[in-house]
């Protein structure tokens, strides 16, 4: 069962959390975050667009390195932070509040169910750290 | 015997550095890393390398080499069709033997590198100023390349994709006739892998120009997309372009996929505004000075540029290295090739230059980067930036003017011997075309281009280029003067009645 | 105790040059070419269509020579380089750059050459290309070396559009390369660039790639493998010859990214290790200056079954006395190295052909860059065939000897210890991040050592990558100064010191961030 305002995480290190309007926010991990260092540019996904699971769905870039935006589940992409072009740093300050890339429409909650829940992430996210 | 003299480490030292490392020699170190695999012995060289020579020789062997060629002093260059002979002044040399400048690599640490990225980013201050473009990369190799590149970079605006494109077996890229023949070799080389179909655009017969209703014609003709059209300014033989009439054309997108006629497709794509089939505008140019005269490719709307620009401070080199100049509307920065200079501040609020935008390229994005490029012209780029620091507003256009007013008294002379006739009548600037009249070729047994080229050689005059057996390439610049402009035509009447 | 160069000296400020204008000034001569008056009055507009005419001249900036001459001059004192500093700059080969090359670049006659000269007037320069060929083959055991390609990546593309064509032309559609995780990421961008799809396969623990590993990826879809050797880390590939040997049962060739060929340089040939191609980084290996990124030369050498592919034009040499013989037909016999001795005593002559069916085309508008081969080629005849051993031999012991004792100071970091590596050699940052250093703040503070940083983070595989290339043209007691500055970064340097470095340079850590996020790309 999906609780609106918990994030539900991927392997590749997006995030997703339903609101009350049963619509889903999508985003990167704070720890995806920190490894990428400061974001200078976000290539955001396309309004509209429907996008298969594992998908790319968008960029994030840093000075000296690109990260590819996954979509963790089937979705359909509803409206994008168009902030983000102006000031991409709210993906560093703020990445599962005012930093989410973009609002999403799913049709199967039980796709977000297999996603990762905060203490599992937790985990994942650090054994990959040591890798 | 003593070392080697670009080895700081004496026999005593490298001795030392075998005991070091526990190795008795070379064999054995060698042997070590490489295994069976042999070692090469100095008999396998012989016949392929002899042994060292000293400081003293070796520039005699060059200096002979030099005198062996048409001399600088003695010999006119009119030569051009992609590189120029211009006057290159003695600061240029001067300032480029300081080893800050020939002895870096690329800027990588942009703490120790200041120097060369602010000479870079005047490079491109000065170039986009010239150009009236937007953006300016930090140089690519040659002119043949950019443009090569450019039309990669129209592919993948065509189908926004951030790589490299990889399939465009449907598209047609139009490029005129008016291209330096070598550029759209090049072209063919780099596109080979996507697939794209090159298709020319043919000359108008009189004016050399771009054939404007052959254009619309092929822009409705083609049955898939047509992602770019690639004009040359001045073209290849000279003439230049009515960027005006070909960039309504190209811009109205006479729309590829709607194969109406071309007068009512113009006018509805204009309305729907459709930038998705919109052909990329491309302009290059093998001579860039033009633009100190004529209006330059941004002025035109041109959406990227992409040529030559050896012309600034250059010497010819034999053909290279060149500098290649990139050149695009702001919204195409991120599918650039090249690298990028930008202005920024450092950690005490000063002023400070950096690479910036580097995830287009290579050592980041690997396989999905816009352009393989690495290593680029940047040494000749800062000639650029310290030739075109030297010139002024008000020089760089009297040049400008000063090569397209020899050139026009050079044609004017010949053609009042009576032995040629312009081959195009379309405005000129510093370069122009010219044929042999009938009667010279009948004289003549031999193709009379390569023969009259040959025979003004041995006379120290460097006529020009065939551009077939009975039309010649000529240019003039300010490295020239009236009298060397006499001395052509007073010989290419000997030459050729004689 | 050895004193560290370190940065002292004179930095002085400089505005924009176009801060700096007044209107009317300028720091050209214009020539009057010997033109009547009547014609210098005129304006543009009596030789062309107005219509044509630029209305506004583009603004250059209006300064004297003096000023120019002062305002380069300060400017190239904000850069280090070689002749400043050690430049250990891993992968990049930054050895001296001998100054009788730039004299015999810069003679007036050849300097001055326009490259569609015709043929007779320049047999010289043409012979140069000739014999800078035949030298590169007799060091590589290659048939044939073209030099269109203008950096080593457009020599990386021009061998793969070369294998390309071999296929097309053989009617199979191959469309892999195989290229190892540690490779420079030109090997992609090119791989791409030629059409061909690139599939990543991971090196081994030992740093090299496991001819068994290579296995699992053959199949009849993939047309070459392009392997650096050294490869990244430094190190030999060892199962060069079993590769090598994989690739060609599979009809596949071997690319060799000559980057890293100073490690080979006169003592080891190519074609031994079973390289089909090969290109050579003049501005790395062969001694010609890297120009602060360019320009370069990436010659390309191939076996003899891929010669006819080479790009046009080339150097065609042809046994006869004179150029109007061979335009009549007469002993148009052409000749190629192998058949030289048959011709010895004969005459030849040097042309520019364009005569190559099979050729994948033109990569440049003329024939080279010249002004690169003939400094390179000088270098190879200064070094002559005694002392071109010494090349890579010096360069692989002052090598291994930083290897060996930045060991010990930096333990637990050199990820291949055990091994001996050729021209370069890598650490990570595990033993200097215990002292809490990252690598780019090491790099950052050997800078106020007075020492050009090593590449930095690459190759991606080894974590906070520090890759040192010292070259054969450094003494022992520079490294040990070198190594000394290491030690007392790793034991001595505090935390608030490593983060505000460098210090003493022109400018400050340039915020980097800032000029992506605001890029400004022109006064």
């Amino acid at each position: 069962m999906i609780k609106s305002g918990s994030f539900y995480f991927s392997k590749s290190h997006e995030w997703l959390s339903k609101d009350s309007n049963n619509k889903y926010r999508i985003g990167i991990s704070d720890f995806a975050q920190s490894e990428l260092g400061d974001v200078v540019y976000i290539s955001l996904p396309e309004t509209g667009k429907t996008y298969k699971k594992d998908a790319k769905i968008g960029e994030i870039e840093s000075v000296k390195s690109v990260s590819e935006i996954y979509a963790p589940v089937d979705l359909k992409i509803l409206s994008v932070n168009s902030k983000l072009n102006d000031t991409p740093e709210l993906i560093n300050q703020d990445p599962k509040g005012a930093g989410f890339i973009a609002e999403a429409e799913i049709s199967n909650d039980s796709d977000v169910e297999g996603l990762m829940d905060e203490n599992k992430y937790k985990a994942f996210a650090e054994s990959s750290h040591h890798e | 015997m003593n070392n080697f003299r670009y080895f700081p480490n004496s026999k005593k030292d490298i001795a030392k550095l075998y005991r070091f490392l526990g190795i008795k020699d070379k064999k054995e170190l060698f042997k070590k890393i490489l295994g069976d695999i042999p070692l090469i012995s100095g008999g396998d060289l012989s016949g392929i390398l002899s042994d060292g020579i000293d400081e003293n020789a070796l520039l005699r062997l060059f200096s002979d080499i030099d005198s062996a060629v048409p001399s600088k002093n003695k010999t006119a260059v009119f030569s051009g069709g992609g590189i120029y002979n211009h006057f290159v002044p003695s600061v240029i040399d001067s300032l480029l033997s300081r080893s800050e400048f020939y002895t870096p690599y690329t800027p990588y640490q942009p703490e120790v590198s200041q120097g060369t990225l602010f000479a870079l980013f005047e490079f491109q201050s000065f170039i986009a100023e010239i150009l009236s473009m937007d953006v300016v990369n930090a140089s690519m190799y040659d002119g043949a390349e950019s443009l090569a590149e450019a039309v990669l970079t129209a592919l993948r605006l065509s189908s926004a994709n951030s790589g490299m494109p990889a399939n465009h077996k449907d598209d047609t890229v139009l490029v005129s006739e008016g291209i330096n023949p070598s550029y759209f070799s090049v072209i063919k080389t780099f596109t080979g892998g996507t697939g794209v179909k090159i298709e020319k655009i043919k000359l108008n017969a009189e004016t050399g120009r771009t054939e404007i209703s052959d254009l619309k014609q092929k822009l409705s003709d083609e049955n898939g997309r047509v992602p770019a059209v690639v004009i040359q300014q001045p073209n290849y033989y000279g003439v230049i372009e009515d960027l005006e009439s070909l960039e309504k054309i190209i811009h109205s997108g006479c729309d590829s996929n709607s194969k109406l006629n071309s007068d009512h497709s113009s006018k509805s794509s204009l309305e729907h505004n459709s930038s998705e089939h919109t052909p990329t505008f491309i302009v290059s140019s093998a001579e860039p000075y033009s633009f100190g005269i004529i209006n330059p490719p941004g002025f035109y709307n041109a959406d990227i540029f992409a040529g030559e620009g050896n012309s600034f401070g250059n010497y010819m080199n034999f053909g290279g290295p060149l500098l290649g100049l990139f050149a695009a509307k702001k919204e195409y920065v991120r599918q650039m090739p090249g690298r990028i200079v930008g202005k920024t501040k450092d950690g005490n609020n000063k002023d400070a230059y950096a690479f910036i935008l580097s995830t287009r390229e290579q050592h980041i994005r690997r396989g999905a980067a816009t352009s393989n490029i690495c290593t680029n012209s940047s040494l000749n780029a800062v000639r650029a930036a310290i030739y075109l620091s030297l010139c002024s507003k008000s020089g760089f256009k009297d040049i400008a003017l000063l090569n397209l007013k020899l050139a026009h008294i050079l044609r004017d002379k010949l053609l009042e011997t009576g032995l040629f006739e312009p081959l195009y009548g379309g405005d000129f600037f510093n370069e122009f075309s010219l044929k042999f009249k009938t009667n010279v070729n009948k004289h003549n047994n031999k193709t009379a281009a390569p023969d009259f080229i040959e025979k003004m050689a041995a006379r120290d005059i460097i006529a020009g280029i065939a551009l077939s057996d009975n039309a010649v390439l000529i240019s003039a610049t300010e490295n020239i003067s009236l009298s060397d402009i006499e001395k052509y035509v007073k010989n290419a009447k000997e030459v050729l009645n004689g | 105790m050895a004193k560290f160069p370190g940065i002292k000296g004179i930095f002085l400020d400089e505005n924009p040059l176009t801060e700096q204008s007044s209107k009317g000034v300028s720091g050209i001569g214009i020539p009057d070419c010997g033109l009547k008056k009547s014609d210098l009055r005129k304006d543009g507009s009596a030789y062309i269509d107005s219509k044509y005419i630029r209305k506004n001249p583009p603004a250059l900036p209006e300064v004297s020579e003096p000023a120019v001459v002062r305002h380069f001059t300060r400017l190239s004192s904000w850069n280090m380089c070689v002749d400043t500093v050690f430049y250990p700059l891993g992968s990049c080969t930054m050895k001296y750059n001998p100054k009788i090359n730039e004299k015999i670049a810069s003679l007036e006659n050849i300097k001055n050459l326009h490259p569609l000269t015709p043929a007779n007037l320049i047999q010289p320069v043409l012979k140069i290309v000739d014999e800078f060929n035949n030298i590169l083959c007799g060091l590589t055991g290659l048939a044939e070396f073209s030099f269109a390609p203008q950096a080593g990546a457009a020599g990386e593309f021009a061998g793969l559009k070369v294998i390309k064509k071999y296929f097309e032309l053989k009617g199979e559609n191959r469309k892999t390369i195989l290229v190892p995780d540690s490779s420079h990421g030109t090997n992609p961008a090119s791989s791409v660039l030629a059409g061909f799809t690139p599939a990543e396969i991971k090196t081994g623990k030992a740093g090299t790639l496991d001819a068994e590993e290579l296995k699992k990826f053959i199949s009849k879809d993939v047309a070459g493998i392009m392997i650096t050797n050294p490869n990244t880390f430094g190190v030999f590939e060892k199962d060069i010859k079993k590769i090598a040997e994989i690739m060609h049962k599979n009809g596949s060739f071997v690319y060799m990214d000559g980057a890293n060929f100073n490690a080979f340089l006169g003592n080891v040939k190519v074609s031994d290790m079973g390289i089909d191609l090969i290109q050579l980084n003049l501005h790395k290996t062969f001694s010609t200056p890297h120009g602060g990124g360019g320009p370069g030369s990436g010659a390309l050498g191939v076996v003899e079954s891929l010669r006819e592919f080479l790009p046009v034009p080339y150097v065609k040499k042809t046994a006869g006395s004179n150029i109007a013989d061979i335009n009549a037909g007469k002993k148009t016999s052409s000749v190629d190295k192998n058949s030289d001795k048959k011709f010895r005593g004969a005459n030849f002559v040097y042309e520019l052909s364009d005569d190559r069916k099979n050729s994948i085309g033109k990569m440049t508008p003329f024939l080279c860059n010249f002004a690169v081969l003939i400094r390179a080629y000088a270098y190879l005849l200064s070094l002559g065939r005694d002392n071109i051993g010494s090349v890579s031999e010096i360069a692989v012991l002052n090598a291994n000897y930083v290897k060996k004792k930045l060991g010990k100071i930096l333990p637990g970091s050199d990820p291949f210890e055990e091994g001996t590596c050729m021209h370069e050699c890598v650490f990570s940052d595990k033993s200097i991040e215990e002292s809490g250093i990252s690598t780019v703040e090491l790099a950052k503070l050997l800078i106020d050592y007075g020492f050009h940083p090593p590449t930095v983070y690459f190759p991606k595989n080894i974590h906070g990558a520090i890759m040192i290339e010292p070259t054969e043209t450094e003494s022992v007691r520079t490294l040990d100064n070198f190594i000394k500055a290491v030690r007392q970064i790793k034991f001595k340097t505090k935390k608030s010191k490593a983060v505000k470095s460098p210090q003493k340079t022109k400018v400050g850590r340039v915020n980097e961030v800032l000029a992506n996020k605001q890029p400004i790309f022109k006064y």
